[in-house]
């Protein structure tokens, strides 16, 4: 990939503060029309280092080039054409509209009156619109979900119409479908614009599906990559690894430690609905083995126990685990 | 601009002329309107035109200015520190002055002040600049070394502090005679400024508001928070800078010269945001020039008791008529905002 691509760079970059040095070392870089997701653990830095990045907090050193030029040189006028933002701080503009916020976004471009002219109102309900609050367009802000606010503040970052975009976890207060959509967006708004995005993530799963590349961030260093090579060289599992929680690699997700299997049964019928069934019963420490003394055979809507030739039939799964509860020691200490 | 608010900016602008005209016209002496014409556009010269140019209109004219300066700088402050209780006084301004006034009244008894200084205005109003320029210098000091302003805005209490229980001793300490006079100057009075200091306050308050009207812009920035203002480009520690100087000239130079005057500041940014609907510094900020300036032009004719031979204190009575105001407006809306 040829050098002009790379938009932002930092070079052995230390952050953190007087007292407390976070990060040494650092050397990352950004490139166009990419969507990089940066994920850690609470508390080692994320915000530290978005916030560093885009010149809000001093570095302890080393060097951030945007196209080529230090941060450090550029006045606020000038960074603010080149860097926007969605931060974690919490927003007191109750008083304003959705659309007198959003318009902010416009500010490095407007007059000293601020006047809107009809490109920036376009672009400021183009920006609304991609975010789908076009309803809300005139609604104070303090009347928003959290979500919704939180969408305000992405539409803010779109009409300020940077080449890079960064993100303090943006998908905090979403629930799925936005969060989805949220991601989307930006993935389209990364190829088509060739926008550079980079957004911190609490979320593992959606970072591995939409980051183009990965900064997992840990104490000692940020490992850079695209989410299958850092899965596949074991790198996301040993940072996220933990007594309650294991990654499964197969399907790139987290799934919860169950108490150690004490009681085992064989379950048989239809792949997806012995899934299914399993997994309400590793819930309650009941684990698949095979030719185990308790047979279940799963059909639609109908779950068999069979146990010595005596059989139970259940109309659902709720009543199938019931059942095994209450009958525990009946069903499963009798060798 | 939408027509709602071009209508109120018309209706503020048309109340503004009439309750400037009945300040003018009311008082303990009714003066006939066609009277202040002819005073004012000829040369005619009686008993009323005396009034008129020594008393009434130097008064008018104080009141406006003075309202409007106390009202922009309240909301000034309330913008900087995102606290609807903010006023201009929350600096320590008032204390400041007022420690100054306190200091110049007690110390009379001493025989190095010449007595003049004391009795004069002048003397008043220069302890009152220099007090609050102490304490604004002490602010700023601050401000450059502080970089949040929740921080700066406990000092500035701090400060208020301090200076208001330094008066407190010196008022506790001093003859009943010069605690008298300073009591009077806390009151308040819009009718000390003659023509004499209108030509040292009127240049003072108006640059202050015609500086504040640069900042419309970057106030509104500031109301994403500080990070956010950076972030889209303005120079947050630049613009605190100048808002507090701002403050200060408006505050302090409106209270060296009248006292102290309460409630003003704190109550018309709230009404104005209620009236327009909006907490767009383009419309607001504008707004409150115009309303600071009616409900000081509004509590003067109350304080004049039309008619009578009384006179109450602009202190108290900017109180007692703008409180019920703030109540209505919340009461009406349910809270300050919506």
């Amino acid at each position: 990939m040829g050098n002009q691509q790379i938009v932002l760079s930092a070079n052995q970059l230390c952050i953190g503060y007087k007292q407390r040095k976070l990060l040494d070392n650092i050397h990352i870089e950004l490139q166009k029309g990419e969507v990089v997701c940066l994920i850690g653990k609470n508390g080692c830095g994320k915000s530290t280092l978005i916030r560093t990045l885009c010149g809000l907090q001093p570095s302890l050193s080393g060097s951030i080039c945007i196209n080529n030029q230090s941060i450090y040189q550029l006045n606020h006028h000038q960074k603010a054409q080149l860097i926007s933002v969605v931060l974690t701080d919490k927003v007191q503009a109750d008083s304003l509209t959705v659309f007198e916020i959003v318009s902010l976004g416009r500010y490095p471009y407007t007059n000293w009156m601020g006047s809107i002219t009809d490109e920036d109102k376009n672009s400021i309900s183009d920006a609304i619109a991609l975010v789908h609050l076009e309803h809300k367009t005139h609604e104070l802000y303090a009347k928003l979900s959290d979500g919704e606010k939180q969408r305000v503040m992405i539409a803010k970052a779109l009409t300020q119409d940077t080449p890079v975009i960064f993100l303090d976890e943006p998908t905090a207060h979403l629930d799925l479908p936005n969060r989805m959509e949220i991601m989307a967006l930006l993935q389209k708004l990364a190829k088509n614009t060739e926008k550079a995005i980079l957004l911190s993530t609490h979320e593992l799963d959606l970072a591995l599906q939409t980051a183009d590349r990965l900064w997992l961030m840990d104490e000692q260093r940020i490992f850079v990559g695209t989410p299958e090579d850092l899965v596949l060289n074991g790198i996301v599992e040993q940072n996220f690894q933990s007594n309650l929680f294991q990654f499964n690699r197969k399907h790139g997700n987290f799934c919860m430690k169950h108490q150690s299997m004490t009681h085992f049964v064989e379950v048989h019928g239809d792949t997806y609905l012995v899934y299914w069934t399993m997994r309400a019963l590793n819930r309650h420490g009941i684990g698949q083995q095979k030719n185990a003394p308790i047979q279940v055979y799963v059909e639609k809507d109908k779950w068999i126990i069979s146990k010595e030739n005596v059989k139970n039939e259940f109309s659902s799964i709720e009543n199938l685990v019931n059942h095994l509860k209450l009958k525990n020691n009946l069903y499963f200490c009798v060798k | 601009m939408p027509l709602r608010t071009t209508i109120i900016f018309l209706l503020l602008l048309m109340i503004l002329v009439f309750v400037f005209l009945m300040d003018i016209l009311l008082g303990s002496i009714q003066i006939p309107i066609q009277k202040i014409f002819s005073v004012i556009l000829t040369n005619h010269h009686d008993g009323y035109s005396e009034i008129i140019w020594q008393f009434r209109l130097p008064k008018a004219l104080t009141a406006t200015l003075v309202g409007s300066s106390l009202a922009v700088s309240g909301l000034l402050m309330q913008t900087l520190f995102k606290n609807p209780l903010a006023g201009p006084y929350v600096l320590g301004i008032s204390s400041g002055a007022s420690l100054g006034v306190a200091l110049l009244i007690m110390a009379s008894g001493a025989s190095w002040i010449p007595i003049f200084m004391v009795t004069s205005g002048w003397g008043q109003i220069f302890a009152a600049i220099i007090g609050a320029l102490l304490i604004l210098m002490l602010v700023l000091l601050f401000s450059t070394r502080i970089n949040d302003t929740v921080s700066l805005l406990i000092v500035g209490m701090m400060f208020g502090s301090i200076t208001g229980a330094l008066v407190n001793v010196l008022q506790s300490i001093t003859n009943p005679d010069a605690l008298k006079i300073f009591v009077i100057w806390t009151m308040g009075s819009l009718s000390a400024v003659s023509w004499e200091y209108m030509y040292i306050m009127f240049p003072m308050l108006f640059a202050g508001l015609l500086i504040s009207l640069l900042l419309p812009k970057q106030l509104n920035a500031l109301l994403l928070g500080e990070n956010y203002a950076k972030s889209i480009g303005v120079t947050v520690f630049r613009l605190r800078f100048i808002i507090i100087l701002v403050t200060c000239l408006l505050a302090g130079a409106a209270t060296a010269f009248t006292g102290p005057i309460a409630f003003i500041g704190v109550a018309v940014p709230h009404i104005i945001r209620g009236i327009f609907r909006s907490s767009d510094h383009r419309i607001i900020l504008p707004g409150s020039i115009l309303g600071g300036a009616i409900l000081l032009l509004m509590c003067d004719i109350v304080s004049q008791l039309p008619g009578s031979e009384y006179t109450l204190p602009i202190n108290s009575v900017s109180a007692i008529i703008g409180a019920p105001i703030i109540i209505w407006i919340i009461f009406k809306n349910k809270n300050l905002y919506s």
